[in-house]
């Protein structure tokens, strides 16, 4: 029986899953616009890397909250409102450590190589220390989202769903700030007001995304779509139209890629995601020839 | 006896720059409507903390910022500090500078912006990237950004340093129109032999203090020996 004759079939198996695929191509490339566009895409690899630590962290506790533990062990993972204040607060506590106090230092990249170095390490500590759900653990760091369940898509939803409309309904001094953060103070708006908001969604956002697809798939999706999609934009709005195009066509492409060659989903959107980035590039380049040879 | 105007913003007794390095001391500085103030000095005198401070974006270490309500500030920063990969077009930009006002963009807005484009000669390139155009027509389209607002004081930050001539007259002249019209003008430099024609008063950067110089003073040998001294 072949893929597309089994549509239905598959729906049923992995409804939620691909749901939740679609949530997180949406949103993430659009939180990895906005750190692309601040110049913090360098981000995008520490930040996740800090959230998986929490999560590790928060099963390493788990003996000490009872009703918890019940729960694991009825289900086999933990309340997702348990572990989301540690995956959300590192990551928060990451993007804070980065984004303000390694700005103006001489060299951010070596600060957030030792972070990264520091959060892995952690995360192994942790989950070599717990008691229970490593093995969990270890298939979310590996991004199968497959294994989703219902009230982990809920919670996906709607910290993503929250993260989405503060986007675009900041979208305007989110831009600005972006671009010329003085230019910003000088209309009057709010900036530090702005930049802890986005700060805290942000974080809650990545928390939630590694917590719940892993943070390859995190990785992937912060970074890939926006590289590609710069190439090719020509004003903001082509710019967030490709970053948009280009994160859902990575998490549709891949399902196909992970049922038919039997890959773990998470790497498998990755990996079309950088196809489509590098097409994208190709595209670029072309485009960018023809247009000086016009002019 | 002609009644001094009252200022659109002043710093009175300002000390800038950072927390344990202050970086100018006792700063005293008002701007009046039609004013065209020249801030000159050395690199590294101090300028740019002085137009951030104006701008509020640099909390004050001491003394007192006072602007009149709700005043529309243009502000046109040096170019090349603008990320040149930012996917932004020449419309994009000029459209940032009304964003502060509401979340729509009106028709009224739309030809606000033709305008100002044409005013600065780049209206034949109002879908190009912001990224890939040269320095001269960066500094122009910024310009366009402020003048959009209808800005009641204009502050630019080196705005005709490494631009070319062409580039640097038509600044310029849009500048002392502004000026002309009532709109009062801060423009930092370190070139301030060509701007003797427009300034009205000019003000010295220099070891952490400022000092008010007649613009004639300012604009000549004398006054640049004064500048690199």
């Amino acid at each position: 029986m072949g893929l597309v004759e089994n549509i239905g079939l598959y729906y049923q198996l992995f409804g939620l899953s691909f749901l939740a695929s679609l949530v997180v191509g949406v949103v993430l490339p659009m939180v990895g616009a906005l750190m692309f566009l601040r110049r913090e895409a360098f981000l995008g690899i520490a930040v996740p890397q800090f959230a998986a630590a929490g999560i590790a962290l928060g099963l390493l506790v788990l003996p000490w909250f009872p009703v918890m533990t019940q729960f694991f062990l009825d289900h086999g993972h933990p309340p997702m409102m348990y572990l989301l204040p540690f995956a959300a607060g590192a990551a928060c506590l990451a993007l804070s450590l980065f984004g303000f106090v390694a700005r103006g230092k001489e060299n951010p990249g070596a600060l957030l190589a030792g972070g990264f170095a520091t959060a892995s390490a952690l995360a192994i500590l942790f989950l070599s220390s717990a008691s229970a759900g490593s093995n969990l653990a270890e298939t979310v760091m590996r991004g199968e989202v497959l294994l989703l369940d219902r009230h982990g898509l809920a919670v996906l939803a709607g910290v993503c769903g929250l993260c989405l409309a503060l986007l675009l309904l900041l979208r305007r001094p989110l831009l600005v700030i972006a671009f010329d953060r003085d230019q910003a103070l000088a209309l009057g708006m709010p900036v530090h007001r702005v930049e802890i908001m986005q700060l805290l969604w942000v974080g809650i956002t990545i928390g939630a995304g590694v917590m719940t697809v892993g943070p390859v798939l995190v990785f992937g999706l912060l970074f890939l779509p926006p590289l590609a999609a710069v190439k090719v934009a020509h004003n903001i709005r082509s710019f967030l139209t490709h970053v948009l195009i280009v994160g859902l066509l990575s998490v549709l492409l891949a399902w196909p890629l992970s049922i038919q060659l039997d890959w773990p989903y998470g790497p498998a959107a990755v990996c079309a995601a950088a196809c489509l980035a590098l097409l994208y590039s190709i595209c670029g380049k072309f485009r960018n020839q023809r247009s000086a040879r016009l002019q | 006896m002609k009644r001094r105007p009252i200022p659109l913003l002043e710093l009175r007794a300002a000390t800038l720059g950072y927390p344990h390095s202050p970086i100018l001391r006792e700063v005293n500085l008002a701007v009046a409507e039609g004013d065209f103030l020249l801030l000159a000095g050395a690199n590294g005198s101090g300028k740019s903390t002085l137009v951030r401070s104006l701008l509020g974006a640099l909390p004050m270490q001491s003394g007192r910022r006072m602007a009149v309500a709700d005043l529309r500030v243009g502000y046109v920063p040096q170019q090349m500090l603008l990320d040149p990969g930012f996917p932004a077009s020449v419309q994009d930009v000029v459209a940032m500078g009304l964003w502060g006002k509401h979340g729509l963009a009106w028709e009224k807005d739309i030809q606000r912006q033709q305008e100002v484009l044409a005013q600065v000669e780049m209206e034949s390139r109002k879908r190009a990237l912001f990224g890939r155009l040269s320095g001269g027509q960066k500094q122009r389209v910024l310009l366009a950004r402020a003048l959009v607002q209808k800005p009641q004081l204009l502050l630019l930050d080196e705005p005709v340093s490494g631009v070319d001539a062409r580039a640097t007259e038509i600044i310029l002249k849009i500048l002392e129109q502004q000026a002309a019209k009532g709109t009062a003008v801060i423009l930092v430099s370190h070139q301030p032999l060509a701007l003797r024609e427009c300034a009205t008063r000019a003000v010295l950067v220099k070891h952490g203090r400022l000092e008010e110089l007649p613009v004639i003073e300012m604009c000549s040998a004398e006054g640049l020996k004064k500048l690199w001294a």
